[in-house]
């Protein structure tokens, strides 16, 4: 089973960076679509149907964080697991992310077969396999 | 916070971002402190938190573009400088959030987006490292204070 995966981090840069590692990760990756804020996801899920979304915290317009709110104000995509990709790894922003319904965290910078692990263990339960 | 202790964060927060996101490594620091050149690329942002201030990198284009294409993994020529000054950006909040756990772990900091401002060179009240890579060099400059 292919998975989709939504993006969302401002710098293109980054989101560049995400797409190449999830070809890295050895992962089933079927459609990869990515937005420069949570407005922009939000939009990007009234169309599109994705099995995941990876999302910075800090960002223009709608951060990480409103984000996850509005998601789990949504009952259809609110059951989309979400990993928070940041620079940011203070314990008290995790426990926030966490709260709001994080399934998983990676802090910047990362290991491509770290955010392969964590997606594997979040989408399959299964141990990750590497590639 | 003692300089001497600031200088060897900035040290292991460039390093831990440049080995795992660019596979290069920090080979040391330039004795003889100097200022980016005028024709290096740069970017700053600003932090605010337990404590705030300002983070800016700068190196030269080549430098740049050799980090880029390692960091996405593409050959240097299909890289035009728009894209290098983005990574810029990109690598510049990396470091700083590297480097700001070191200073409090436990600290929730807001990160300002990153832009491609120039950086300025050694000055009253900034910490500044000249690090030797693989590829050049990569000018850190940070000014930090507490938060009343």
């Amino acid at each position: 089973m292919a998975f989709n995966v939504l993006i969302v981090d401002d710098s293109p840069t980054m989101r560049k960076f995400i797409r190449k590692v999830l070809i890295l990760t050895g992962l089933e990756i079927g459609e990869c679509i990515d937005a420069g804020d949570g407005c922009e996801a939000l939009s990007l899920l009234k169309a599109n149907w994705v099995d995941i979304i990876l999302t910075d915290i800090n960002m223009p317009t709608m951060d990480g964080e409103e984000l996850m709110r509005c998601l789990a104000a949504d009952l259809l995509v609110g059951s989309i697991p979400v990993i928070v990709i940041s620079t940011d790894r203070s314990q008290e922003r995790l426990r926030r992310m966490f709260e709001l319904g994080a399934k998983d965290y990676v802090t910047k910078p990362f290991l491509p077969e770290t955010l392969g692990r964590v997606m594997a263990k979040v989408l399959t339960g299964a141990p990750y396999a590497g590639n | 916070m003692p300089a001497i202790e600031v200088d060897g964060m900035i040290t292991e927060a460039v390093a831990e971002v440049l080995e795992s996101m660019c596979f290069m490594e920090v080979l040391g620091d330039i004795p003889e402190m100097h200022g980016p050149d005028a024709d290096w690329m740069s970017a700053r942002l600003y932090f605010d938190g337990p404590h705030s201030g300002e983070l800016g990198i700068s190196a030269s284009p080549s430098t740049v573009k050799t980090l880029a294409a390692a960091f996405l993994g593409e050959d240097m020529a299909q890289l035009d400088t728009h894209q290098s000054l983005e990574f810029l950006c990109e690598l510049s909040n990396m470091i700083c959030g590297s480097l700001l756990v070191r200073f409090n772990q436990n600290g929730v900091y807001q990160l300002s987006h990153p832009t491609n401002a120039p950086c300025y060179g050694p000055q009253p009240g900034w910490i500044c490292r000249v690090l030797r890579l693989d590829n050049g060099e990569l000018f850190v400059g940070l000014c930090v204070g507490i938060r009343a």
